[in-house]
């Protein structure tokens, strides 16, 4: 690239130099501020879900073991107003409380 | 005053400061490559998109080549994949600075010449006239052969002057 058409095109082309652009840098910071915030969010979302599926399953599991030793002299059927009956209210309650979005969330994709 | 390489290993653990710096010293090189690539359609939300990306992906900057050249790489591949999307607006390059105008300059055919190259012929003369790169330095952002890109540069250059060379005449 050294012919006189290549330096004339150089020539022709080359922008003029300037400073930077302030406001474009801010406006790239601060997206990148904000994608840091939402990846660590994210990040903190996905422990929580992880764990709380952990201790869910755990509670399954625990239930599902009570369930399977029944009393030696019981019928093998849970009984309604029985300890294990109380638990599994218990344990749905609590999905229902830890599952279900925030308010805030339900307001945000409904005004999407 | 920190070199790209220091400021990049910042930014990959993590350092917004480090990677604002980093926006300073190239945001005017990026944003001038991508305005005559997408010849001004939406070229500064491909700039930040491109920012944005290299913050994500500060981590896998090795340092082999520029940082420089790293970013017009990412720009690349961003805008080629926002054409593949879209089906190109057909725009008339006679459009471009249409008010100043007035004496048909050198510059502004030039500028219009290039409008009408194909995008990859666009942006290799971009990448070797404009920006000064190598053509290994191009091929290697354009990721195609060195063959290639100097075959791509020569239509280029070529049509450029024959655009040229039309204006005058």
């Amino acid at each position: 690239m050294s012919d006189a058409t290549d330096l004339r095109l150089a020539a022709l082309l080359r922008h003029p130099e300037r400073g930077p652009d302030e406001a474009f840098v801010l406006r790239t910071r601060q997206a990148v501020l904000i994608e840091r915030r939402l990846v660590a969010a994210r990040r903190k979302a996905w422990t929580r879900f992880a764990f709380e599926m952990a201790a869910a399953g755990a509670a399954i599991a625990a239930f599902w073991l009570l369930a399977r030793l029944a009393p030696a002299d019981s019928d093998g059927v849970v009984g309604l107003f029985s300890p294990t009956a109380a638990g599994l209210v218990l344990l749905v309650l609590w999905l229902i409380v830890s599952l279900r979005p925030s308010g805030g969330a339900i307001a945000r994709s409904n005004a999407h | 005053m920190e070199g790209d390489g220091i400021l990049a290993a910042k930014a990959a653990r993590g350092d917004a400061d480090a990677f604002t710096e980093l926006v300073r010293r190239h945001e005017r090189r990026v944003r001038a490559f991508l305005q005559r690539l997408a010849r001004g359609d939406g070229a500064d939300d491909l700039a930040q998109e491109t920012f944005l990306k290299a913050w994500r992906l500060a981590a896998t900057f090795r340092g082999e080549g520029s940082y420089q050249g790293w970013l017009l790489r990412i720009a690349w591949s961003l805008f080629v994949s926002r054409a593949r999307k879209r089906t190109e607006q057909a725009m008339d390059p006679a459009e471009l600075s249409e008010g100043a105008c007035d004496g048909a300059s050198e510059r502004l055919d030039v500028e219009r010449a290039l409008a009408r190259l194909p995008e990859r012929e666009r942006a290799a003369a971009i990448l070797c006239y404009a920006e000064g790169y190598s053509h290994g330095e191009a091929a290697a952002i354009l990721k195609m052969p060195l063959g290639t890109l100097k075959s791509v540069v020569a239509r280029a250059k070529a049509e450029l002057v024959r655009q040229l060379e039309g204006a005058k005449g």
